[in-house]
């Protein structure tokens, strides 16, 4: 290489360095490059959340946040404003897209046990980002002030007051009233537009550097032949980051060019919908409020997960093997058998559910779900321990598969709540 | 000496720490109280008169969906009103007339004439609004909804004071 390349070469470095904003470093481990250890899930995730900043600023300039002129804005926007459509659509789907990569990107940092060790605080500071990706989708859910909009807000913010005590209190808080209204509408259009994208960036930020504080993404350990061998961050994984973000786009803009987000006819408070769907992502609680009684299916059981999920870095001796999938070959086998058996079982019960429990008026124990539920939990116990007796497993094995049986199980709640309830909520096929 | 020092040191300690904790205890009252909503007219009457007593038919149902509730004449004469929302979560319900019970469409519960659950998921009978009778007219407060967790019969309003008319 001659004098020039090398300095051309070192010019192009430095102007990287501020370009990416020390995203990365200049030198990556090679095994960090390897895509399906991490399948891009965090970086399409910024992507969108980047793609959602700017539709949702321009969406901003037409949108009027009460309940007069709302629906009329959206349909302004959708037959004169330019592109308006096609705008809208971009940012209903990146939505939608954000909500299924933030969650697989969870499941990937805990099937690769990169949540313990120096990563445990990141872990904290993502489960943070999810909560606000949730929250996010929720308050926007509401804003084209359509019929599906007001119903969804209204039967899942309805859930709240199940909360014992709490309850009502923190459902007059959210919808600023008794029932969703001009009051509810501004704040949630704050919300959505303001404190939240804001605390997202923050939190963003923070979660990027806690990464580079941890040396990039989880790789698995050297074995002592190979080393680790480092590759310049150009164009090794930038290259590649470059394709996965041009791919993702794609895909976005094909769907948001083929299929219209939904407008249904304008927000009526005095007729309700047959069915009337939460947001999708919110079904898999709709579908348990219908086989458990609601202080089990909004409180005890998410209130469960989520504390399981904010301690699990934390829990004594946890260790688990990181950089591979499902930690171990044994972890594979568990976590396969855990995806298939809670699957199974939440089929087996909405069918027993609908079918024997309901129609059959036995006691209410049966009926509200307690029994099931204890029975269930029950069951998960037994579990945990063959695992831990006969199969000798890991703390992180375990709960990888109490993780995975908890995670299928409401994963097909969803499937069957947004695809197979009908009129009534009943069973359709 | 200096055990005089750091006794005045870790009370000072102490001291801020209170002050601390007060301002932040004050900031979230003061959050907490600007961002909640703006007090239920509870108080105030807003009486909505329903019509003569004898138009309404015994044993019948009627709707008032913009004041959202339901006017029922039970078969004994007696009154009651019941809230539109449905005690599950919050759609508005219907009333089936070849049935004779009310349907909530989002999650299919029922209930009874007099607002009992007659099918989950929803586990509490429907809310009423007190009703006032004056002169022959049926007067109900629409800014009061009384939640219920079981079915009494003292919601029921009789024309007749002494009972069944």
């Amino acid at each position: 290489m001659t004098d020039h390349k090398v300095r051309q070469a070192k010019a192009r470095r430095r102007k990287l360095n501020n370009l990416i904003l020390h995203l990365h470093p200049n030198m990556v481990p090679e095994k960090a490059l390897k895509f399906t250890l991490t399948w891009g899930l965090g970086g399409m995730a910024a992507l969108l959340f980047v793609l959602l900043v700017f539709t949702g600023i321009l969406l901003r300039f037409v949108y009027v946040p009460t309940p007069e002129g709302a629906y009329d804005s959206i349909v302004y926007l959708k037959q004169k404003v330019v592109f308006g459509n096609f705008v809208r659509n971009i940012h209903y789907w990146s939505a939608t897209f954000f909500i299924v990569v933030v969650f697989l990107h969870l499941m990937r940092v805990l099937y690769t046990g990169a949540y313990a060790k120096n990563r445990a605080s990141n872990w904290v500071i993502g489960l943070c980002l999810l909560l606000l990706a949730i929250s996010m989708n929720f308050t926007g859910y509401l804003l084209p002030w359509d019929q599906l909009a007001y119903w969804a807000i209204t039967v899942s913010a309805n859930m709240l007051k199940y909360i014992p005590f709490l309850g009502e209190s923190l459902h007059r808080l959210l919808v600023q009233g008794d029932e969703i209204g001009a009051p509810s509408l501004l704040a949630f259009y704050n919300l959505h537009t303001g404190l939240l994208p804001l605390a997202t960036v923050m939190l963003l930020a923070f979660h990027f550097w806690k990464i580079r504080k941890a040396r990039g993404v989880v790789i698995p350990k050297d074995n002592p032949g190979d080393g680790s061998r480092k590759v310049p961050v150009w164009p090794n994984l930038l290259v590649r980051e470059f394709v996965v973000a041009l791919i993702l786009l794609a895909v976005v803009l094909i769907i948001s060019f083929s299929f219209d987000a939904p407008l249904q006819e304008r927000a009526n408070p005095s007729v309700s919908p047959n069915p009337a769907k939460a947001p999708w992502y919110f079904m898999g609680f709709q579908e348990l409020i219908l086989h458990f009684h609601p202080t089990i299916s909004v409180l005890i059981l998410p209130l469960g997960v989520l504390i399981l999920l904010f301690s699990l870095p934390y829990i004594k001796n946890i260790d688990p093997e990181q950089g591979i999938w499902f930690l171990s070959k044994k972890g594979r086998k568990i976590s396969i058998c855990s995806a298939l058996s809670g699957k199974l079982f939440a089929v087996i019960f909405v069918l027993l559910n609908e079918y024997l429990i309901k129609s059959s008026s036995q006691t209410i124990l049966l009926k509200n779900g307690t029994i099931p539920f204890i029975v269930f939990m029950a069951a998960l116990y037994t579990h945990v321990l063959i695992l831990d007796k006969k199969f000798n497993a890991t703390i992180a094995e375990i709960l990888q598969s109490v993780l995975t049986i908890i995670f299928s199980s409401f994963l097909v709640l969803t499937m069957i709540g947004i695809f197979f309830r009908g009129k009534g909520m009943a069973l359709i096929f | 000496m200096p055990k005089k020092g750091m006794q005045k040191r870790s009370f000072f300690k102490k001291l801020w720490a209170g002050i601390g904790l007060l301002a932040g205890v004050e900031l979230v009252w003061l959050t907490l109280n600007f961002l909640s909503p703006k007090k239920q007219k509870k108080d105030i009457k807003n009486l909505f008169a329903a019509g003569k007593i004898k138009n309404f038919s015994r044993n019948s149902v009627t709707p008032f969906r913009n004041r959202n509730f339901f006017l029922v004449r039970l078969q004994n004469g007696g009154f009651i009103a019941l809230s539109i929302k449905c005690s599950h979560l919050g759609c508005n319900i219907e009333w089936d007339e070849n049935d004779e019970k009310f349907v909530c469409p989002c999650h299919s519960s029922w209930f009874t004439i007099n607002g009992d659950v007659m099918h989950a998921p929803a586990t509490r009978p429907l809310a009423t609004l007190p009703i006032i009778i004056e002169n022959g007219d049926v007067k109900i407060n629409t800014n009061v909804i009384l939640k219920r967790n079981s079915i009494e019969d003292t919601e029921i309003v009789y024309a007749d004071k002494h009972g069944k008319t």
